[in-house]
C-alpha cells in the first residue's frame, strides 16, 4: 500500500492516530487522576490518486469525519502523517493559509454551515477576502461566475439571498461552490447528500463529479451510505470504530467485499426494488464505545466468523489482491 | 379485506406570518386491515403531517381545513379529549423518529411502561403492569433487568426497541412508525426493519410506514402511496410500482437512487427542487419539474383516479 | 437551530402587534430615548421655571394650566423637574452600559471561544461577582469615593459585566460548535474575524436584551442611592428622586409626582426594548 511514486498522490495519511480526551466534571477529575481518550480514530493510512474520488464509509463513531477533518488541518492528530501535494501539512513550516487554499472541505449539513446572517454572495466571498489577493471587483465577478458554476442561476438574484430563502438543494450547491470557489486541489465532501431530499441527490452527486472531472479535484468523500459510494468513488475504505478494514477500488470492495463488516453493510441496505430478495447478515449489537475498543480485532463481538485468535490479536491490512486491502485473520 | 382506516378529503394547512402554507390538500385513502402502507415523500410532502392528523395530534398553527379521518367507522377528527385520549395508545399508536425525545430522560423505563399502561387502562395495578412490560421487553429482545436502566443507557437502536415495546404495549390494532429508522445506522436500521416485520405478523398489526427512503418501503410494504406536495400521486401495490413506475415524480424517484446491485445505471435526477407550500404551482404541483407536462398540466389539478389496471395515479398522461 | 429564549415584552409586543414591526420598533424605540435624551440636554432652555426653586406654585396642587404637571410638597413646578429630571440619571445609566458591555461582552467572545481553563477562571471569577448585591457595592464605592456620574456608573457597571459575560458565554459555547463557524475556519478566517463577523451579529440582540435590562436596572439603582441618601441631593431634579419621595406624597392624594415621574422613567425603559426587539426580529429574519 505504500507507493513508490508519491507524485502521483494528492493525499497519503499514514498511520493516522486521533484520540479525544473524554471530557471530566471537575470533581470528578480531583478523584481519578485517569485520564480517559476516545479512540476515535487508530493507525489509519491511505492515499488518494490525483484527480480521484476516495470514499471513506462507515457507521457513525466510525472515525470517518475525524479523519476527514485531521486531512484539512482541522484537527491536529495525536500522531501520524498527512501529506498533501508532497507536503505534510502538520510539520511547522507549512502555512496555514497556503493549505486552506489548496484543501477545502465541504461540510456535511447545509443547513447549519452556512450563516443564516449572510447574504449567498458574502458567504462565498469569504474565501476569497482571506486566501487571496483579489480586488473588490474581481471578487464579485469570481463569485457570480461560481454561481453560473453550480447552477445557481441568474447568480445575480442568488447573490443577494439570505440562506433560509433557498431550498436544501441550493444550499447544498453554495455550500460546494463555497469550498471550491479559491480553486483547491483536494476537497473533503463529508457527506454531501445526507441532508438533501431524495430527488435532489443525483443531481448535487452529478454535480460533484462534474465539478471534480472539469477542475482535476482529487475528493474524499465521506459517506454512511454505500450506494452513494458506488456511485461517486473510484477507491473505498470500509471504517469501522477507527480503524480501516478494508480497502479497494470500488468495483474490488462490491463485487468481491472480504471483510465480514463489509458484507452485513452491504446486505443490509435496502434494496428499492422487491424483486431483489437476498439473505441478510445482519451482524447482532450495536457498534461499542470507542473508550474501551474491544481487545484485538475491533469486530470480533459482533462478528459470526469469530475464532479464538480474533479475541486477542489486532489483524494487520494486508493486500489480498492488487490493490485490495483487508483487515481480517479469515484471510 | 376490511378497511380499518378511512381518510376522506383531508386539508391541513399550516396558518404561519407568511402566509398558508397548504401541507395536506384534498387526500382521500383506505388502509387495509392487516396491511402495511408505505407512505413515501421527501420533506414537506406532507407525509408527517398527515400522521399526525391520524393521531389527533395536530396543533396550531396546523389546522384541519376540510375532511375525515374514520377509524373502525368514527371520525377521529371530531373526537374530543377523553375519547380521542382513549384511541390514542389502545387502538392506533405511534412510532417516532428520535425515541430520546419521546422518552422523559429522568425516569426509569419501567416507569413509562407503568405510567402509559395505568394512564390507558382502568383496573390495573402497577404489579400487572409490570408484567405485560416485561413481556414487551422480552418480545423486542431486551432482557427485562434493562426496564430498570434511565433512557441514556441505551443505544440509540435500544432506544427504538423501548419505544416499539411501549407502543404494542397496550395492543394497538394500527401502529404508525413515522421514519422509525432514519436516525440509525445501516446496520441497526435493518435489525429494526426485520423487528417491526416480526412484530407485525405476532401481533397481527396494520402499519402505516412512513419514510423518504424507497429502499425501506420496498422491503416492507404491501402497498406504497407516493406524497407530493401535499397530495398521493401514486397509490399501487409494492411489486407493481416498482416495477412500472406511472407517475413521473414515482419514475424520477426510482430513478435517482444510486443502485449497489446495479452499479452501472445512469441516474436519472429529478431538476428543479419541491416547491415552497405556501405557493404551490398551478395546475399538478409536480408540472414545473416534469418532462412530460404538456398544456393541460399547468392549469388543470389531475385527481388520484383508478386506472384500467387497477393502479391509482394522479396524472394527465394516464 | 433554533435560538429562542422566552422574552416577556416580546410576547407582549407581537400579542398586540404581531410580528414584521421590526423596522417600526426600531425607530419608536430610538425615537423615545432620542426625545428624552435631547429633552435632557436642553432643558436649560426650555424648562419653564427652576426646578428647584421652592414655592413658585402652590403646595400639591394638581396640574393646571399654569402648572400642567402639577406642583410637588414644596411647590416645585413638576414639568420642569422632569424636564431636568433625566439629566443624571439617563447619563449614570448610558455611561454603566457603555462601561460593562465593554467589558463583559469581549471577555465573553474570548474567554467562552478558547476554553479551557482559562474559561473556568473567568467562570469563576464573573460567578463570585455576580453574587455579590448590587446595592451594597454601590453603596461602598459611593461612600468610598463620592458622588458622580463616574463613580455611580461603575459601582452599577461592575455588578452587572457577569451578566452579559454569561448571556455572551452561553451563547459562544454553543455557537462556535456550528458548522458555519467552522466553515469560516475553512475559509481562511482568524479567530478575531471569527469572532466579530460570525458570532456577534448573532448574539447582539441578546446583548442589547441585557443591555435593556441593565439600563432599566441602573435607573432604578440609582433612584435607590438617591433614596438613602448617598445620591444627588434630595433638592436636585432626578425622576428617581421624584418617584422615590413622591410615594410619601400619593397617600395625601397628589398622584401626578410618581405619575409624572414613574412614566418617564417607564418610557426610557420601553424605549430601550423596543429598540432590542426590533433589532431581535430583524437580525433573526426566521424568528418563527
Amino acid at each position: 500500500m505504500h507507493a513508490t511514486f508519491t507524485d502521483e498522490f494528492m493525499v497519503s495519511v499514514e498511520g493516522l492516530v486521533k484520540y479525544f480526551p473524554v471530557q471530566k466534571s471537575f470533581i470528578s477529575q480531583l478523584i481519578s487522576r485517569k485520564r480517559e481518550y476516545v479512540h476515535a480514530v487508530d493507525s489509519v493510512s491511505f492515499q488518494i490518486r490525483k484527480g480521484k474520488i476516495h470514499a471513506l464509509v462507515g457507521e457513525s463513531g466510525s472515525g470517518k469525519t475525524t479523519t476527514g477533518k485531521v486531512t484539512v488541518g482541522l484537527i491536529e492528530p495525536t500522531s501520524g502523517k498527512v501529506v498533501i501535494d508532497g507536503r505534510d501539512i502538520f510539520k511547522d513550516e507549512v502555512d496555514r493559509r497556503e493549505l486552506r487554499k489548496k484543501a477545502q472541505y465541504i461540510f456535511q449539513d447545509p443547513n447549519s454551515s452556512l450563516n443564516p446572517r449572510m447574504k449567498v454572495g458574502q458567504a462565498l466571498e469569504e474565501p476569497l477576502i482571506h486566501l487571496s489577493d483579489a480586488t473588490k471587483q474581481e471578487r464579485k465577478e469570481i463569485v457570480m461566475k461560481m454561481l453560473e458554476d453550480v447552477n445557481l442561476s441568474p447568480a445575480a438574484s442568488f447573490y443577494s439571498r439570505y440562506p433560509h430563502e433557498l431550498s436544501g438543494g441550493q444550499r447544498q450547491r453554495v455550500v460546494i461552490a463555497r469550498a471550491l470557489i479559491i480553486q483547491p486541489k483536494y476537497v473533503v465532501a463529508d457527506e454531501p447528500v445526507a441532508m438533501v431530499d431524495a430527488s435532489v441527490r443525483a443531481q448535487i452527486m452529478d454535480l460533484l463529479i462534474t465539478m471534480q472531472k472539469r477542475l482535476g479535484l482529487t475528493i474524499l468523500l465521506i459517506t454512511h451510505d454505500l450506494a452513494v459510494a458506488s456511485y461517486m468513488a473510484d477507491t473505498i475504505s470500509v471504517m469501522y470504530l477507527g480503524k480501516i478494514v478494508e480497502q479497494g477500488s470500488t468495483e474490488q470492495i462490491f463485487s468481491n467485499p472480504l471483510h465480514p463488516y463489509t458484507n452485513a453493510l452491504i446486505s443490509s441496505v435496502p434494496v428499492p426494488d422487491p424483486k431483489v430478495k437476498r439473505e441478510k447478515q445482519i451482524p447482532h449489537g450495536e457498534v461499542p464505545s470507542a473508550i474501551r475498543p474491544p481487545e484485538g480485532c475491533r469486530f470480533n463481538p459482533r462478528c459470526p466468523y469469530r475464532f479464538d485468535r480474533c479475541t486477542r490479536e489486532v489483524p494487520e491490512l494486508l493486500e489480498l489482491e492488487e490493490g485490495h486491502f483487508v483487515s481480517c485473520f479469515l484471510y | 379485506m376490511e378497511t380499518i382506516l378511512s381518510i376522506r378529503n383531508l386539508s391541513v394547512s399550516y396558518y404561519t406570518d407568511e402566509g398558508e402554507a397548504r401541507a395536506i390538500r384534498n387526500l382521500s385513502l383506505d388502509v387495509e386491515k392487516g396491511e402495511t402502507l408505505g407512505i413515501v415523500g421527501e420533506s414537506g410532502s406532507g407525509k408527517s403531517t398527515l400522521a399526525l392528523a391520524i393521531m389527533g395530534l395536530l396543533q396550531p398553527p396546523a389546522r384541519v381545513k376540510t375532511g375525515s379521518i374514520y377509524y373502525k367507522g368514527r371520525n377521529i377528527l371530531s373526537m374530543q379529549g377523553e375519547e380521542i385520549r382513549k384511541l390514542r395508545g389502545k387502538e392506533i399508536a405511534m412510532i417516532f423518529q428520535d425515541p430520546m425525545t419521546s422518552l422523559n430522560p429522568v425516569k426509569k423505563i419501567r416507569d413509562h411502561f407503568i405510567e402509559y399502561i395505568t394512564e390507558h387502562m382502568e383496573n390495573i395495578d402497577e404489579h400487572k403492569a409490570l408484567e405485560i412490560a416485561r413481556k414487551m421487553m422480552k418480545s423486542v429482545g431486551i432482557s427485562e433487568e434493562r426496564l430498570d436502566d434511565y433512557p441514556h443507557q441505551f443505544s440509540g437502536g435500544m432506544r427504538q426497541r423501548v419505544m416499539i415495546a411501549l407502543a404494542l404495549a397496550l395492543n394497538p390494532n394500527l401502529i404508525l412508525a413515522d421514519e422509525p429508522t432514519t436516525a440509525l445506522d445501516v446496520l441497526v436500521e435493518a435489525q429494526i426493519l426485520e423487528l417491526v416485520k416480526r412484530l407485525k405478523n405476532e401481533f397481527s398489526l396494520t402499519l402505516i410506514l412512513i419514510t423518504h427512503n424507497m429502499g425501506v418501503v420496498a422491503e416492507m410494504a404491501d402497498r406504497v402511496a407516493v406524497m407530493y406536495c401535499g397530495r398521493i400521486v401514486e397509490l399501487s401495490k409494492t411489486e407493481e410500482l416498482y416495477k412500472n413506475p406511472k407517475h413521473p415524480y414515482t419514475k424520477g424517484l426510482i430513478e435517482s437512487i444510486p443502485l449497489l446491485y446495479n452499479r452501472s445505471r445512469k441516474l436519472v435526477s429529478i431538476p428543479g427542487h419541491p416547491p415552497d407550500l405556501r405557493n404551490i404551482p398551478s395546475g399538478c404541483s409536480f408540472h414545473p419539474r416534469c418532462p412530460y407536462a404538456f398544456d393541460k398540466c399547468m392549469n388543470v389539478e389531475p385527481e388520484l383516479e383508478k386506472k384500467e389496471d387497477g393502479r391509482y395515479v394522479a396524472c394527465h398522461l394516464y | 437551530m433554533k435560538r429562542e429564549y422566552f422574552s416577556p415584552s416580546r410576547f407582549i409586543f407581537y400579542s398586540i402587534l404581531g410580528r414584521g414591526y421590526g423596522r417600526a420598533f426600531i425607530v419608536a424605540g430610538f425615537s423615545i430615548i432620542a426625545f428624552l435624551s435631547t429633552m435632557s440636554i436642553i432643558a436649560p432652555f426650555i424648562s419653564p421655571h427652576d426646578p428647584t426653586k421652592i414655592g413658585i406654585g402652590p403646595s400639591n396642587s394638581p396640574p393646571s394650566p399654569s402648572f400642567p404637571f402639577g406642583t410637588d410638597q414644596y411647590g416645585r413646578d413638576m414639568l420642569s423637574r422632569i424636564i431636568w429630571g433625566g439629566r443624571f440619571i439617563l447619563l449614570v445609566a448610558f455611561t454603566a452600559v457603555l462601561i460593562c458591555a465593554s467589558i463583559g461582552v469581549p471577555i465573553g467572545l474570548l474567554s467562552s471561544y478558547i476554553g479551557g481553563n482559562l474559561d473556568r477562571s473567568v467562570s469563576l471569577i464573573m460567578d463570585s461577582v455576580y453574587s455579590f448585591p448590587s446595592l451594597i457595592l454601590a453603596v461602598m464605592i459611593i461612600s468610598i469615593y463620592g458622588t458622580s456620574v463616574i463613580n455611580e456608573a461603575l459601582a452599577i457597571a461592575v455588578v452587572y459585566i457577569p451578566s452579559y459575560f454569561r448571556v455572551v458565554r452561553s451563547q459562544v459555547l454553543s455557537i462556535k460548535e456550528l458548522q458555519y463557524v467552522e466553515a469560516a475556519k475553512c475559509s481562511g478566517a482568524n479567530t478575531l474575524s471569527i469572532l466579530f463577523k460570525h458570532i456577534l451579529p448573532s448574539i447582539i440582540s441578546s446583548i442589547i436584551v441585557v443591555a435593556t435590562v441593565n439600563f432599566a436596572d441602573s435607573i432604578l439603582t440609582t433612584a435607590g442611592l438617591d433614596f438613602i441618601g448617598l445620591g444627588l441631593p434630595v433638592n436636585l431634579p432626578d425622576w428617581g428622586i421624584d418617584l422615590t419621595y413622591g410615594r410619601f406624597e400619593l397617600a395625601s392624594g397628589s398622584w401626578w409626582v410618581i405619575l409624572s415621574s414613574g412614566t418617564m422613567i417607564l418610557l426610557a425603559a420601553l424605549g430601550f426594548s423596543l429598540i432590542s426587539e426590533g433589532y431581535a426580529e430583524r437580525q433573526n429574519p426566521k424568528i418563527r
